[in-house]
């Protein structure tokens, strides 16, 4: 009896110990370097708060610690507060969405507001987590005036921070519907943070056919253009041939007056 | 009223557009902001926190902005600005109803108020317009007439002013690119703000054609490198007084003419590893042959220099520790007119903090014992504007004449963020009578004539005639998030200043018991008279936390230690007299504030508070030969050189300030 009660104890133990380091594993993607062009034209505001670089996705890891995960997207420029957010950066804000599930057609296909991207129906998104710079509080009030039907999908940490290169953000592993993080298929979008945005934006910054003080350029001025900077394409090793492959993903096609003939349609990458 | 008829004549406007047009569109919107001031200054002078003669610490106020945007085709976008400005607007005014023109006899001044007052009456101004042409041809991109903010540019060179006066700079702005935009060319012509666009605050008589223009071209040939040119012309005419033949047009003349130039690299090799330089020069001209130094540029002509390098270590030995270098040098003559004078951060260095920023303790006229919030933004300038702002906002402060290194370590370890920071400065500015034997030189602006005195030492006066100065910096930001309930963020700070400043180090200036070459007290014998010594502390203390899913609150306690040696009672010379004035300030001062801080969003709505209380004593220390003295009313003092009874006891300051604000975007 007391033999079989040891060797409960130790199994109990060592299932304890599995889960526990599956629980703090951190999957990473990469991204290349210079490929912060959207479709392969983009071009950055011409004010110099956008600094080189600074939309330029370099790596994405997630970190599940006990109860919660950990968001950090890197960036190929230091950042930088010149609008005094305080809390390390200004100028970018993120979108990662999230297949949990990884079934084909469960889920949301339609990007948020101001994004102008649709997903492939195999990977549709269940989660999205978004880390910006501004208080939760004024991005989920956004959230819920422009996008109510997806609102409880949409994840804001307590706190965004950003130092160095990289920012990131902590939920709730549980507001995420549990799970095993390593397991989900991700796509992270490199937006910027807009302050004052269009009506129907989520608090992003709009792409026009030239760029402005305070506007991306090479895209088209309606909305049928992907608002997309850099993501994540093909496996998420940072690969050269990725480049292309985002390129490929971020291809749009709009009619004579602005409305949308082909939306830029992505996937996820996954380990 | 008046909004209401100024949304009528837009209305009318859209009706005007062309119908049918695919690209056509207007686009209206606005802001409703209103500010809550509340404080135990008890003054009305404005609805602001900080502005020379205009400033208060009570009443409630609304500004109105509309916003207008559009496009008339597919190369052709507008926009427009109108909004009124707090000032004295307060709810009190009832819209500015009522009032008249008062004449004093007396004086013989007329004063209005209410309706006939243009800071009273709610007028809606017209605050900028422009309009952006992007025609499609392959040498321009785009070409942006009318109001601008200028941010494109280089701080340095040109930059912003006051966030509420974005539009109030206008000019053109060509822009293009070529090598399939990985060259970027700008080409600017702004013209020059007659209000401070020139020594002595002014462009002179003649302004209308006055200008500024700007050239910029970035190059970035791969990801790793970014290049940058950047020019500056500035060109301030006046008539010539001596053409009196009208016959062929009027000559013209020079009254102020300033070239800028710089060159900027970016390098990153590696990922864990980035490298800028930055170097500016100025060459400057000034025939303006002013008498007065109350005046934003140099009264001589100067050519300087800046220059910084950065290095930045992204990655040390570990994961989440890096290191961020910067080694600096502003000249002391660097000059440029259109420089940011505030929006801007040009150094690494948190310099000064906003506490102490009052020109002296208890000017009413001003922003108050309690200061500015946080640290000092600094500009390449001394034409710095901290005028119109609130307590809850940053102070500018010059960095003309710093040199230094700065070194900023971060290491970051699960829930906890930890930054520090070294500085160690030097000046440009450090000279014996300004370098040309000549204490009353006149060619060096004196503005508050506060330089490295009191605790800050004046926001915007770099220059003094006898300067040794050499400042050190250390700091140690902490921030840690406990993981309960919605996560409480804590955070913490310690600062550290160390500044010694030995003034006159050449006893060819000290008094020779007759006469004084330079100060006005025949008392300054020795050459430790004017030596100024200070040791300052600063602490920090918060937390913040997510109250309900639409609040968060964050109180914070901030603690000041400042111990100041500012010269012996010798040296205090004649407050307004030539370079120096201000307060007696050597001794202890010690300040504590604590701070309420929330904020607010309901669906478009945003509601912010910032409550504050401040409390502290300034204990005069005396140096030097001196007699406690009776003043007549049974305080015990000294009696400076000037005159000026200083009470040799403990003074105490209180300070409550509140602002509480609203703002809803349509």
């Amino acid at each position: 009896m007391v033999r079989k009660m040891r060797g409960v104890v130790m199994v109990g133990l060592l299932s304890a110990m599995l889960a526990t380091s599956a629980w703090s594993a951190t999957v990473t993607f990469k991204d290349p370097v210079g490929d912060d062009k959207g479709p392969g034209n983009y071009t950055y505001p011409t004010d110099a708060v956008y600094t080189p670089g600074s939309f330029d996705i370099t790596q994405f890891d997630v970190t599940a610690k006990g109860s919660n995960v950990n968001f950090a997207v890197s960036v190929n420029s230091k950042l930088e507060d010149p609008w005094g957010m305080g809390v390390g950066f200004a100028v970018q804000m993120i979108f990662i969405f999230i297949d949990t599930d990884n079934k084909p057609g469960s889920g949301h296909t339609e990007g948020l507001p101001g994004l102008n991207i649709q997903f492939d129906p195999a990977n549709a998104w269940d989660k999205v987590v978004i880390l910006s710079p501004q208080k939760q509080a004024r991005v989920l009030s956004e959230a819920k005036i422009k996008a109510p039907d997806l609102l409880k999908d949409i994840l804001v940490p307590n706190r965004t921070t950003g130092s160095g290169k990289t920012i990131e953000g902590t939920v709730k592993l549980a507001d995420l519907g549990g799970g095993d993080p390593a397991q989900w298929s991700y796509q992270v979008i490199m937006q910027s943070n807009e302050g004052f945005p269009a009506k129907t934006d989520l608090l992003t910054r709009k792409v026009n056919e030239y760029e402005g003080q305070h506007r991306y350029g090479g895209g088209n001025d309606a909305d049928c253009d992907p608002h997309v900077m850099d993501l994540l394409a093909g496996k998420g090793e940072g690969k050269p041939e990725e480049v292309q492959l985002q390129y490929e993903m971020l291809k749009y096609e709009c009619d004579a007056t602005g409305g949308s003939v082909k939306r830029a349609t992505l996937i996820m990458v996954h380990k | 009223m008046k909004p209401i008829k100024t949304v009528v004549l837009l209305l009318l406007i859209v009706g005007l557009l062309p119908v049918g047009t695919a690209y056509a569109k207007l686009d209206l919107g606005g802001t409703i902001y209103i500010k809550w001031l509340d404080g135990n200054r008890h003054l009305q002078n404005g609805l602001q926190s900080n502005a020379e003669n205009n400033n208060g610490d009570q009443g409630q106020g609304t500004e109105l902005e509309i916003l207008l945007s559009g496009t008339v085709s597919e190369q052709v976008e507008f926009g427009a600005r109108l909004k009124n400005r707090f000032n004295r607007n307060y709810w009190s005014n009832m819209g500015g109803f009522g009032g008249g023109y008062t004449y004093d006899a007396g004086s013989g001044t007329v004063t209005s108020s209410g309706e006939y007052n243009s800071l009273e009456a709610q007028y809606v101004k017209f605050r900028g317009a422009f309009v952006k042409l992007t025609p499609g041809y392959r040498w321009i991109d785009s070409a942006t007439i009318g109001s601008n903010d200028w941010g494109q540019f280089d701080p340095y060179i040109i930059g912003k002013i006051r966030y509420i006066d974005r539009d109030n700079l206008s000019g053109l702005l060509f822009q293009g690119s070529a090598l399939n935009k990985t060259l970027k060319w700008d080409i600017a012509r702004i013209s020059l703000p007659k209000l401070w666009g020139g020594p002595g605050w002014t462009t002179g008589t003649f302004h209308a054609q006055d200008s500024a223009y700007g050239g910029q071209v970035k190059y970035n040939p791969f990801a790793a490198l970014n290049l940058t040119g950047i020019v500056e012309y500035s060109h301030d005419q006046e008539l010539d007084a001596t053409d009196d033949n009208t016959k062929n047009g009027q000559s013209m003349e020079t009254r102020v003419r300033d070239v800028v130039y710089g060159l900027k690299a970016k390098y990153s090799p590696m990922d864990w590893i980035d490298l800028s330089l930055a170097y500016y020069h100025s060459d400057y001209s000034t025939f303006a042959d002013l008498t007065t130094q109350w005046s934003p540029y140099l009264n001589k002509d100067a050519k300087d220099s800046a220059w910084k390098v950065n290095i930045d270590i992204n990655k040390i030995f570990i994961d989440n520790l890096s290191c961020a270098i910067e080694v600096f040098s502003i000249g002391a003559e660097y000059q440029s007119i259109m420089a940011a004078r505030r929006e801007a951060d040009v150094l690494m260095t948190e310099g000064h903090d906003g506490s102490w920023g009052a020109r002296m303790p208890l000017l009413n006229n001003e922003i108050g014992y309690g200061g500015w919030d946080d640290t000092a933004q600094q500009v390449a300038t001394f034409n710095v504007d901290n005028d119109f702002t609130d307590f809850d906002e940053r102070m500018a402060e010059t960095c003309i004449g710093w040199k230094g290194v700065t070194i900023v370590p971060k290491f970051q370890i699960d829930a906890l963020r930890l930054q520090g920071e070294f500085t160690y400065l030097d000046y440009n500015t450090n000279w014996q009578a300004f370098d040309e034997d000549n204490p009353n030189s006149t060619d060096y602006p004196l503005l508050e004539g506060n330089a490295g005195v009191g605790i800050n030492g004046g926001f915007r006066s770099p220059y003094a005639p006898f300067q040794d100065k050499t400042t050190m910096i250390a700091v140690l930001n902490w921030a840690y998030d406990v993981d309960l309930g919605t996560g409480i963020n804590l955070f913490g700070k310690f600062k550290w200043i160390g500044e010694e400043d030995k003034r006159v180090d050449e006893e060819q200036y000290l008094s020779d018991g007759v006469s004084t070459p330079w100060y006005p007290s025949t008392l300054f014998r020795d050459l430790g008279d004017d030596d100024r010594d200070l040791t300052y502390y600063m602490g920090r203390i918060g937390a913040g936390y997510q109250l309900t899913k639409d609040l968060y609150g964050k109180f914070y306690y901030e603690y000041y230690q400042a111990d100041l040696d500012d010269g012996t009672v010798a040296f205090t010379p004649p407050a307004g007299a030539g370079w120096w004035s201000g307060p007696y300030q050597s001794g202890d001062h010690i300040k504590n504030k604590y701070a309420l801080q929330f904020d607010y969003f309901l669906s478009g709505m945003e509601f912010g508070l910032n409550a504050q209380w401040i409390e502290g004593k300034y204990e005069p220390d005396f140096k030097g030969d001196y007699t406690l003295v009776d003043n007549g009313s049974g305080v015990m003092g000294v009696q400076l050189a000037d005159g000026t009874f200083v009470a040799d006891e403990t003074q105490d300051f209180a300070m409550y300030r509140l602002k509480a604000w609203m703002k809803v975007k349509f």
